[in-house]
C-alpha cells in the first residue's frame, strides 16, 4: 500500500463490529423474520416472454383450504400521475414501475409476476399457484438488442417514443419503438480527426447479461396493521427510497410506512429495487395479517434485474507515434422489459482514462423481453470498457507499442477535459498506469505454451448524495453511532473509524448501528460507492460537533472561555492552568463521565449532501493459460491496482477489490444467461449459471494507491465498484496472447474459445 | 454574465453553439427561463414538474448543484449540464 498520510485510527484494521454475529450465524437476514399469525405468499409468474393477459381466474385457488388472499394488478391503487426517473432513460411513465411488480394486461418477460397468493403455509401457497387460471395470447418476442432496434421488431410498449435530445426542435418520429432513449457526448470534430489519422481501427463487441449473484434471495415481510401503519422488513440496499416508493405507490402518508432493513446477504446493486415488498404489503392489507415472501433461486434469476447485455462498436483514429486523436463509440444496451439500462455508465467509462481531443459517444437504451435490468457494481461500465480497453490493446499491437506506454501517452491528467465535458479534478489515473508499468508482475517473464498476459483499465465516477446520522456519548466515553445506510461492504467499521479519528477515541469505542427509517433522517441508498464518502462526511461532522460541545462542557467546569481550551487529536481536552498554576486536562472518557452533571448527554445529529466526490481509476494485470483441448481458461496470476483515495480500513478495501475482480472474471470467462427459442432462461441455478468460486481463482494481489480526494476531510473515494471493470478486457488481452484469437464477446466461455480455436485451425 | 455549456444533444436549440451567455446573479430557475427566452424549446429538456429533469445534473463552477432550481448562480459563473450518473438506479427522494 502506498500511504498518503498517517492517521491514528484510519488505515488500521480493527475487527468489524458486526463480525461476531455474522460468523456465528446470529445475524438476522431478510428471511429470518417471523411474526405471530404470519402468512406465506408466492408469486405466479408468466411462462411466456411476451403475451397478452386475457383473463385471470383465481376462484379455484381461493377455494383451496388455507388460502387467504390472491392479488393481481387490479389490486394496486390507481396509478399515480406523472413520471419517475428510470436511470439513464430519464423520466418515464410511473406505471412502468408498478407493472414490473405485477403485469397489467401484458406479460413482458418470462417470470413476470401476474398474481400472488397468501396462505397459512408456503406449500399451500405454492399449490394454489397452479389453481390460478391465466389465459394468455402469446405474442412474438425479442430478446436481442439489435433485433429489438430493427423496424418491424415486436414492440413491447405501444406508447413508447425515443427520448432523444439530439433530435432537436423537430423531435423524434411519432411511431412505436423499443428504443427508450438516445444520449450523446460529443467534443471536437470526429470526422476530420478520422480523415487525418494515420491509423483507423474499428471493432464490434458484444456482452451478455450477468447477474449479481448475491447469495441471499430477495425476501420481504409486510404487516399493514389496523390503524394503517405499514411495516416492511426486507433485504434492501435502499430502505428510505423503498419507504418513499411504498408511500407514493400505495397512497399512504410517509410517516405511516416503516422499512426495517435486515442484514443483507449481498446486493451489488441488485437490491436497490422492490419486487416483493408492494405485493406483501397489499396481501397484508387484504388479510390483516403479516405476510412473508421469499424468492427461490429460479425467481431471482428470472424475475430480478441483472446487468444488461449489449452491443458495442468502437473506433479509434491515431498517429503512428501512438497519439490517439479520435475516439468514437456506439453503445446499445438491453434495458429489459422497461426502460432504464445503465448505458450512461458505459458512456462515461469507455474513454475516461484518456484525453482524446475528438470524441463522440452515442448510447441507446433499448427494451427487450427480458427482466428489467438493475444496477450491478459500476453499472454499465464493464461492458463499455470491455469494448474500449480491448480496442486500446488491439491498437497497441497494431502500432507495435507496449500497451501501457500507449495508455500513458494518451492519459488524462488533473485538469484535462473529461469526455463528457467539464474538467477532471485531482485524479489517480496516471499514478495507476505508472504503477502497472512498474509492477513486478508486469515486468515478470511469462513462460509456457497457451499462456497470455493482458492489462486493462477501469473507471467509475462514484456518488455523493444525502446521508443523515446521529451520535450520543455514553458516560464511559463510548459513543453510539446511528446509521441509516445499510452495511453491504464494511461501512459500519469504516464510518465508526472516521468518527473515532475525529474525536480521538478508538474504533472499538464506537458502536455503529443501522436503524429503520423511523429512527434517523433520510439516507439515500447504499450504492454508487457513496456510503464511505457521504457517511464518512457525516461521521466527520458529528465528530466536529462533539468536539465543540465537549469543549463547551469543559469550559463550564473550569469556568473559562472555550477559546482557552485545546482539543487534541488524541482526544485530550486541555484547559488553562488552575489558580495554583497546575495543568488541567480531561481525557475524552473522563469528561464523558461528567456530562450528566454539566447539562446532560451530548447527542448530535447531522445531514450532509456533498457533491465533492472523488472518482476512481483502476488497472489490472492478468495471466492465464488456455487448455487447447477444452477451451477452458485458468487464471494463473492476477494483480489489481487502484487509486483508493484513503484506505480507511485497508482489509475491507482489499476485500472489495478482490470481490470485484472475481465477479469481473466471471463475466469474462463463465457467466451467461442461456435462453431458448421461447425466451426461457435454461440455466437459472448456481449449478448452471457458473460464477467463479475460490477454487477457480488464484490469490488476487492488490495494490492500494492513495491519491486523497480533496473534497473529503479524510480523502475518501468510493472503492467498491471500479474493480469489476478492468477484468473483462484484461482477460480478453491475455486470451488473445494465449490463443492468437481476437475475441470480441464476453463471456469467453470454454465453448466460445474452443469453437474459435477449432475454426482458427481450419 | 453566466456562461452555459450546452450539451451536444441540445445544441440544435442554440444553432450549434457550444456555449451561450445569459445574465447571472439569479437562481438556476431564472437562468433557465433566460435560456428559454433566447432559445425557445430548450427548457422542456432541462426541467420537469418544477424541478431539474431527472437524468440531468447541473454543475455550477464545476460543483454539482444540491439545491435544485433554487441554487444561486453567481454573476460570472459557468454552468455545465451533464447526464446524471444514475447507474440504472431509480432515485426516490421526495
Amino acid at each position: 500500500m502506498v500511504a498518503s498520510k498517517h492517521y491514528r485510527v484510519i488505515g488500521t484494521r480493527p475487527i468489524r463490529h458486526d463480525g461476531t454475529d455474522k460468523v456465528t450465524g446470529r445475524a438476522a437476514y431478510g428471511a429470518d423474520i417471523r411474526l405471530t399469525g404470519m402468512l406465506y405468499a408466492r408469486v405466479k409468474r408468466s411462462p411466456h416472454a411476451h403475451a397478452k393477459i386475457k383473463k385471470i381466474d383465481a376462484s379455484k385457488a381461493l377455494a383451496l383450504p388455507g388460502v387467504k388472499a390472491v392479488i393481481t394488478a387490479a389490486d394496486f391503487p390507481e396509478i399515480p400521475a406523472g413520471a419517475m426517473s428510470f436511470g439513464e432513460a430519464g423520466p418515464q411513465p410511473m406505471r412502468y414501475q408498478i407493472e414490473n411488480y405485477m403485469a397489467n394486461g401484458k406479460a413482458l418477460y418470462r417470470g413476470h409476476a401476474v398474481a400472488a397468493v397468501a396462505a397459512i403455509d408456503a406449500h399451500i401457497a405454492e399449490d394454489a399457484l397452479d389453481l390460478i387460471d391465466v389465459e394468455y395470447e402469446v405474442l412474438p418476442h425479442v430478446i436481442d438488442v439489435r433485433e429489438a432496434m430493427h423496424e418491424g421488431a415486436p414492440i413491447l410498449h405501444e406508447e413508447m417514443r425515443t427520448k432523444d435530445a439530439t433530435a432537436g426542435p423537430e423531435g423524434v418520429p411519432d411511431r412505436p419503438t423499443n428504443i427508450a432513449s438516445h444520449a450523446q457526448f460529443k467534443k471536437g470534430d470526429i470526422e476530420k480527426a478520422f480523415a487525418e489519422a494515420d491509423v483507423v481501427i474499428e471493432r464490434e463487441y458484444t456482452a451478455q447479461m450477468f447477474h449479481q449473484g448475491y447469495i441471499e434471495p430477495h425476501s420481504a415481510t409486510a404487516y399493514w396493521n389496523k390503524d394503517g401503519q405499514l411495516t416492511v422488513w426486507c433485504s434492501s440496499q435502499a430502505p428510505f427510497p423503498f419507504r418513499n416508493q411504498l408511500s407514493t405507490l400505495l397512497k399512504i402518508p410517509t410517516q405511516k410506512v416503516t422499512v426495517v432493513p435486515m442484514e443483507i446477504g449481498g446486493g451489488f446493486g441488485g437490491k436497490l429495487y422492490m419486487y416483493l415488498e408492494p405485493l406483501a404489503a397489499l396481501l397484508s392489507k387484504k388479510t390483516g395479517r403479516p405476510v412473508k415472501m421469499t424468492m427461490t433461486r429460479d425467481e431471482v434469476f428470472e424475475a430480478t434485474g441483472p446487468t444488461p447485455g449489449g452491443y458495442m462498436r468502437v473506433k479509434f483514429g491515431a498517429k503512428k507515434d501512438g497519439t490517439i486523436t479520435a475516439g468514437q463509440a456506439y453503445l446499445a444496451y438491453e434495458a429489459g422489459a422497461f426502460p432504464g439500462s445503465p448505458v450512461g455508465g458505459g458512456m462515461r467509462g469507455i474513454f475516461a482514462p484518456y484525453n482524446f481531443p475528438n470524441v463522440q459517444i452515442d448510447g441507446y437504451d433499448v427494451v427487450v423481453n427480458r427482466p428489467k435490468t438493475a444496477a450491478y457494481r459500476a453499472p454499465g461500465t464493464p461492458a463499455g470498457m470491455f469494448a474500449g480497453e480491448s480496442l486500446v490493446n488491439e491498437l497497441a499491437r497494431q502500432l507495435d507499442m507496449d500497451p501501457m506506454d500507449l495508455r500513458i501517452k494518451n492519459a488524462a491528467h488533473d485538469g484535462d477535459e473529461m469526455p463528457w465535458g467539464g474538467n477532471w479534478g485531482t485524479i489517480g489515473n496516471i499514478q495507476v498506469m505508472e504503477a502497472i508499468k512498474n509492477h513486478p508482475h508486469y515486468k515478470a517473464e511469462l513462460q509456457g505454451p497457451n499462456r497470455g498476459r493482458g492489462v486493462a483499465l477501469g473507471y467509475w465516477g462514484n456518488a455523493g448524495m444525502e446521508s443523515s446520522s446521529s451520535a450520543s456519548i455514553n458516560g464511559d466515553g463510548t459513543i453510539n453511532l446511528v446509521l441509516g445506510s445499510v452495511d453491504i461492504g464494511g461501512s459500519r467499521p469504516a464510518l465508526a473509524m472516521m468518527l473515532a479519528e475525529t474525536v480521538g477515541v478508538t474504533a472499538e469505542d464506537i458502536k455503529p448501528r443501522v436503524v429503520d427509517t423511523d429512527s434517523v433522517g433520510f439516507n439515500m441508498f447504499t450504492a454508487g460507492s457513496r456510503t464511505a464518502f457521504a457517511g464518512g462526511w457525516a461521521a466527520y461532522e458529528l465528530g466536529i460537533e462533539i468536539r465543540k460541545q465537549m469543549v463547551a462542557r469543559a469550559a463550564k467546569i473550569w469556568e473559562c472561555s472555550v477559546d482557552d481550551i485545546e482539543y487534541t487529536d488524541d482526544g485530550i481536552i486541555k484547559g488553562p492552568k488552575d489558580s495554583e498554576g497546575k495543568d488541567r486536562s480531561f481525557t475524552f472518557k473522563e469528561l464523558s463521565g461528567q456530562l450528566g452533571r454539566t447539562g446532560g448527554t451530548i447527542d448530535v445529529s447531522v445531514n450532509v449532501q456533498k457533491s465533492s466526490v472523488g472518482v476512481s481509476f483502476a488497472g489490472h494485470i492478468c495471466d492465464l493459460e488456455v487448455d487447447p483441448d477444452t477451451g477452458k481458461a485458468t487464471v494463473l496470476r492476477y494483480t489489481a491496482i487502484q487509486d483508493v483515495g484513503t484506505a480507511i480500513h485497508p482489509s475491507y478495501v482489499e476485500g472489495q477489490i478482490q470481490g470485484g475482480v472475481a465477479q469481473g472474471i466471471g463475466m469474462a470467462l463463465s457467466e451467461e444467461y442461456f435462453y431458448n427459442a421461447d425466451g426461457r432462461m435454461l440455466n437459472s441455478s448456481y449449478l448452471d449459471y457458473r460464477m467463479p468460486t475460490a477454487l477457480d481463482l488464484p490469490m488476487i494481489e492488490t495494490v492500494l494507491i492513495e491519491v486523497p480526494n480533496p473534497g473529503h476531510p479524510y480523502g475518501v473515494r468510493g472503492v467498491g465498484e471500479v474493480p469489476i471493470v478492468p477484468p473483462l478486457a484484461a482477460v480478453q488481452a491475455a486470451m488473445e496472447e494465449a490463443t492468437g484469437i481476437n475475441f470480441t464477446e464476453v463471456p469467453m466461455s470454454p465453448r466460445v474459445v474452443l469453437e474459435a480455436m477449432l475454426k482458427d485451425e481450419d | 454574465m453566466v456562461t452555459v455549456h450546452i450539451p451536444a444533444g441540445l445544441r440544435s436549440f442554440t444553432g450549434g453553439q457550444e456555449t451561450v451567455q445569459v445574465e447571472g446573479d439569479a437562481t438556476l430557475r431564472a437562468i433557465i427561463e433566460r435560456l428559454e427566452s433566447a432559445y425557445p424549446g430548450i427548457r422542456a429538456h432541462l426541467v420537469e414538474e418544477g424541478d431539474i429533469m431527472t437524468g440531468l445534473a447541473f454543475f455550477i463552477n464545476d460543483t454539482q448543484t444540491t439545491e435544485g432550481l433554487t441554487e444561486r448562480v453567481p454573476s460570472e459563473a459557468s454552468i455545465r449540464i451533464l447526464p446524471a450518473m444514475a447507474g440504472g438506479a431509480i432515485a426516490w427522494r421526495a
